[in-house]
């Protein structure tokens, strides 16, 4: 029964949180400041993670695609599968998962620091809102970074795999490119895209609100931030990505 | 016996006579779970006055001046700052009457975020 109310505490609590957040986040004066600085960090310096991870992803279903199809005499459409593939399933999910990883574990042990060392006690003190200042700036930078890392993992992932398929059989780029995307509209690929910025809410609310809990949360869980942060965010993903 | 602190706290008036003391708390209570940390608190501070909370650990003077920069609510009780009652008020309503005040962490938490920004 505790574990029950606990579940619903919890929602409610992250309710409370996120409308305070959106208060803070449509009143001025506005932080643009700290805003680009979290576009920043959490676009700039994910860019290379996620574009690992996306050209990893490439390869993979390059290598396993090429050959189920050829089991099946459909070689020819592995450009439309290799592109289907990443740009609708795999690279939002390989981005959000990425980005949780890093960002949001990120985020969620940077606000708790400032929690434990009164840092967020003293902007509070000084006059400036927290929640504009930390919570909305962070969310807001989440939201914005996340469709751009999807297509800039989605571009690494096409790439890396016509590479990889390219090495077994020579096929060029151009070829490829307009044999993967033949009959393909922006109604296919634009709503998988977008649909990570939903994604970026959910993993900047989470890691600011958890970086936030009370202090007794942070020494029951000090030792394992990952999995603590990591957990909501990618269990509250699913619906998301099913979507 | 009603004191000219009562009726100028009452009255809320302007304090440029001195009559309304700076900072006034009025039975102010706080626990935490089943701890009580503060039972019934009063005091005030008047302009240009100097206030020493001297206590053992745990005796609640963190907890106090929390309070009465608006970083905890009380159980119950009263705080004024010139004057305005601020238990319940809006964080950006608080932000009006926190630029009136200056507060020193114990963990040089405000330097450590001056040094951020």
């Amino acid at each position: 029964m505790e574990l029950v109310n606990g579940f619903f505490e919890w929602f409610g609590s992250l309710g409370i949180f996120l409308w305070q957040v959106l208060r803070a986040a449509v009143t001025p004066p506005y932080e643009w400041r700290e805003l680009i600085r979290q576009l920043d960090e959490v676009g700039a310096k994910s860019l290379p993670l996620v574009a690992l991870a996306g050209s990893a992803v490439g390869v993979i279903i390059s290598l396993e695609a090429r050959y189920s199809l050829s089991r099946f005499g459909a070689k020819s459409m592995f450009p439309a599968t290799l592109v289907y593939t990443v740009i609708q399933v795999m690279g939002p999910i390989i981005t959000g998962l990425v980005v949780s990883g890093r960002v949001g574990a990120g985020i969620g042990a940077e606000l708790a620091s400032m929690k434990v060392t009164e840092q967020i006690d003293a902007i509070e003190a000084s006059a400036i809102n927290p929640y504009r200042l930390l919570g909305a700036t962070r969310i807001l930078a989440c939201i914005l970074m996340l469709p751009l890392l999807t297509i800039a993992a989605d571009a690494c992932g096409l790439l890396t795999g016509w590479f990889a398929q390219a090495m077994v059989e020579p096929l060029s780029f151009h070829q490829f490119i307009a044999s993967g995307f033949k009959g393909a509209t922006f109604n296919a690929f634009l709503p998988p895209t977008f649909k990570t910025a939903v994604y970026g809410l959910i993993i900047g609310l989470v890691a600011c609100f958890q970086g936030c809990e009370p202090e007794e949360a942070l020494k029951e869980w000090a030792a394992r931030p990952l999995t603590r942060w990591c957990w909501p965010r990618s269990s509250l993903s699913w619906p998301t990505l099913c979507w | 016996m009603v004191t000219a602190y009562d009726i100028a706290m009452k009255q809320g008036k302007d304090d440029r006579d001195g009559s309304v003391p700076f900072v006034a708390v009025d039975k102010l209570r706080k626990t935490f779970g089943s701890h009580t940390v503060l039972n019934g608190i009063s005091l005030s501070v008047g302009r240009g006055e100097t206030l020493a909370v001297l206590g053992r650990s745990g005796t609640g003077k963190s907890v106090l001046l929390r309070l009465i920069i608006g970083l905890e609510t009380p159980d119950t009780g009263s705080i004024r700052i010139h004057g305005q009652e601020i238990v319940g008020l809006a964080l950006d309503q608080m932000g009006e009457i926190r630029m009136k005040m200056g507060f020193s962490f114990s963990a040089r938490g405000a330097l450590r975020f001056a040094h951020r920004r």
